[in-house]
């Protein structure tokens, strides 16, 4: 009986995990968590988990040996766990944390993770595979643009961009349209309070992993009044300014809008 | 504050580390069960060389044929040590496989863009050579020494029955010439107890080992997710990657950070390459460390290998991985030919 009770609660607490990256991924809510390359890993996974878990949940009363040869005094009894530590460390732990995220880091971990910092180290192989100088022209072959005309960046491409003067310049003055999150900018960083912060995470794995890019925006008008970490599509002009000893890129804003956030598979790629 | 921002960031966070890991850990977990069902006792000593030596070697290059990570590898080690194979052979292959396989390779040569040979070929062979090290400095430690004394009571009894089976083997019994007892009879209790569908018993074993697993698995990203979470406090704290950032001109802080850093993150082997290719602050050497590191010793790590390995040979398995890899690190550091610098870079 105890054996059937066992049996019965890990197959509950590996349904219980499974249910985790299923859910995740039924509801688009896997790309805040993974970077889409484990996406599909994940559903297979939680999947194999379900079936796993059901198979032997359906079969717990079955009585089947162990398949591997011992002796006359072996008991069958594998479990190193009991059924209490199955319990309180992986179905508690699991439905506690499913009720308190938020799917979303906290304004506080977007800055622990990086928002306001700027790296300003410019990796050339982001821009350019071989030697040859990186010009206007370059960027303007390998761009895209839009109806408008307006050069649709990467937000990771243009905080990359700055600390390489050759790289800056081919951007300086680019009419530029960008995809992202907006968020309040550090009143530090922000003297004439005319400005707002876009942001794009980056993770390689997973959340814990994540680098959050921010990238200035400096409006002539009023502040757009949305709320924190709504989606926006941001068009203006690439600009560079030294701060200290870095040189930061900005979008000085010409027009806003808020939008919807782009499909999980692409809102944390490289 | 605690509930308003650091549990959900800690859940947030808890979450994405489970659902990456667990599908990994559901797959070795799999894959030792069906060993457990179907791979006959013994059968891992007929595959490899007899000479230990030269089966360590060879151990340490099963990855390219099973390539596992580091979570997967951990539950079919414990299985196939379970079987008989060595522990200076399974310790190999555990250390080896998540660095010295094709997936790793091709991730760390796709991150290092200015160097994807280089960086990928040293890599697997400063993992295989640390592996293979470790496994033949076990050949001399006893078992008990390695092995939790529940797994080595396994593999004894497990020596001893093979011992019985071979004695077994020699008996004449159809001429009678067999002189110890037997109760192979119709009501006979000796070991051949009915046995369930071969399927049914390999995915139970799957799903105890999966248990078994999780559980420290759970313990270890909790940790995990507590240090990459923002402290729950007013005030600002300054963020661990920061404080690793300021080492990276020290010759011997770097790698000793980065090797902190690959511990802390527990990062999966098949994509950590492209964490490291961002710490472009730190030498090659440095960040081989991290790479080299990281996939055989975690926070993760620590508490999956406890279910398999004694408490004191993992402290001392970790304070020697950190020693050696470090100091080969510093050692390796100038052999790579560094960047051109890059013209009229500015802002340094």
């Amino acid at each position: 009986m105890k054996s059937i009770i066992t049996q019965v609660i890990f197959s509950l607490a590996t349904i219980a995990w499974g249910i985790v990256p299923v859910y995740l991924y039924k509801t688009g809510l896997i790309g805040e968590y993974l970077n889409r390359s484990f996406h599909l890993v994940a559903l297979s996974g939680g999947l194999a988990m379900i079936v796993l878990g059901l198979f032997n949940l359906i079969t717990s009363r079955r009585k089947v040996g162990c398949g591997h040869d011992h002796g006359p005094d072996h008991d069958h009894d594998h479990h190193d766990q009991s059924p209490v530590a199955a319990i309180l460390l992986m179905i508690v732990p699991v439905l506690l944390c499913c009720g308190f995220t938020q799917h979303e880091y906290s304004a506080k971990a977007l800055a622990w993770k990086g928002l306001y910092k700027n790296k300003n180290r410019t990796s050339r192989s982001l821009f350019s595979s071989s030697r040859e100088p990186f010009t206007r022209e370059l960027l303007e072959k390998t761009t895209p643009k839009s109806a408008e005309g307006n050069y649709l960046l990467q937000l990771t491409e243009l905080y990359w961009s700055a600390g390489d003067e050759e790289i800056m310049k081919a951007y300086e003055g680019l009419p530029a349209e960008l995809e992202g999150r907006l968020i309040g900018e550090d009143p530090g960083l922000n003297p004439k309070g005319n400005r707002k912060r876009l942001y794009r995470i980056i993770m390689t794995c997973c959340a814990a992993d994540a680098q959050v890019l921010g990238l200035a925006l400096e409006f002539e008008g009023p502040l757009p009044d949305l709320s924190d970490k709504t989606w926006v599509k941001v068009t203006g002009k690439v600009s560079y300014e030294r701060v200290g000893k870095q040189d930061l890129a900005y979008l000085k804003v010409s027009n806003l809008e808020s939008g919807t956030a782009p499909p999980a598979e692409s809102r944390l790629s490289r | 504050m605690f509930f308003d921002v650091w549990l959900p960031d800690f859940s947030f966070l808890f979450l994405s580390i489970l659902v990456e890991g667990a599908p990994f850990i559901l797959l070795g977990t799999i894959i030792s069960g069906f060993i457990d069902v179907y791979l006959p006792s013994g059968a891992m000593d007929r595959l490899l060389p007899k000479n230990r030596s030269r089966a360590v070697l060879v151990s340490g290059l099963l990855g390219i044929i099973f390539p596992v990570c580091e979570c997967a590898v951990v539950p079919v080690i414990r299985r196939l040590v379970k079987k008989g194979l060595p522990p200076s052979c399974a310790m190999t292959y555990m250390l080896a496989a998540p660095i010295v396989n094709p997936v790793t390779a091709l991730s760390t040569a796709s991150a290092f863009k200015e160097m994807p040979y280089a960086m990928a070929g040293s890599r697997i062979l400063f993992g295989y050579v640390i592996a293979v090290c470790v496994g033949l400095i076990l050949l001399r430690f006893p078992v008990r020494a390695i092995l939790k004394s529940k797994i080595a009571d396994e593999i004894d009894d497990l020596e001893a029955q093979r011992k019985a089976e071979a004695a077994h083997a020699h008996c004449d019994h159809e001429q009678g010439h067999c002189d110890h007892a037997h109760e192979h009879g119709p009501a006979s209790t000796h070991s051949h107890p009915e046995q369930g569908p071969k399927l049914m018993m390999a995915l139970r074993a799957s799903m105890r080992d999966f248990v078994d697993v999780a559980i420290y698995f759970v313990i270890g990203i909790t940790i995990v997710a507590i240090v990459n979470t923002p402290p729950p406090v007013e005030q600002d704290v300054v963020p661990l990657r920061d404080i690793i950032d300021g080492t990276a001109g020290s010759t011997w802080g770097a790698p000793a950070a980065l090797m902190g850093l690959a511990f802390l993150l527990s990062l999966c082997s098949t994509s950590d390459a492209f964490i490291a290719a961002t710490l472009d602050a730190f030498g090659y050497g440095s960040r081989l460390a991290f790479l080299v590191f990281g996939p055989m010793m975690d926070v993760k790590l620590l508490f999956l290998y406890s279910t398999i390995l004694t408490r004191k040979f993992i402290l001392y398995l970790a304070i020697g991985l950190f020693i050696t890899i470090g100091a080969l690190s510093v050692f390796m550091d100038p052999l790579f030919t560094p960047d051109p610098p890059v013209p009229r870079m500015s802002g340094k």
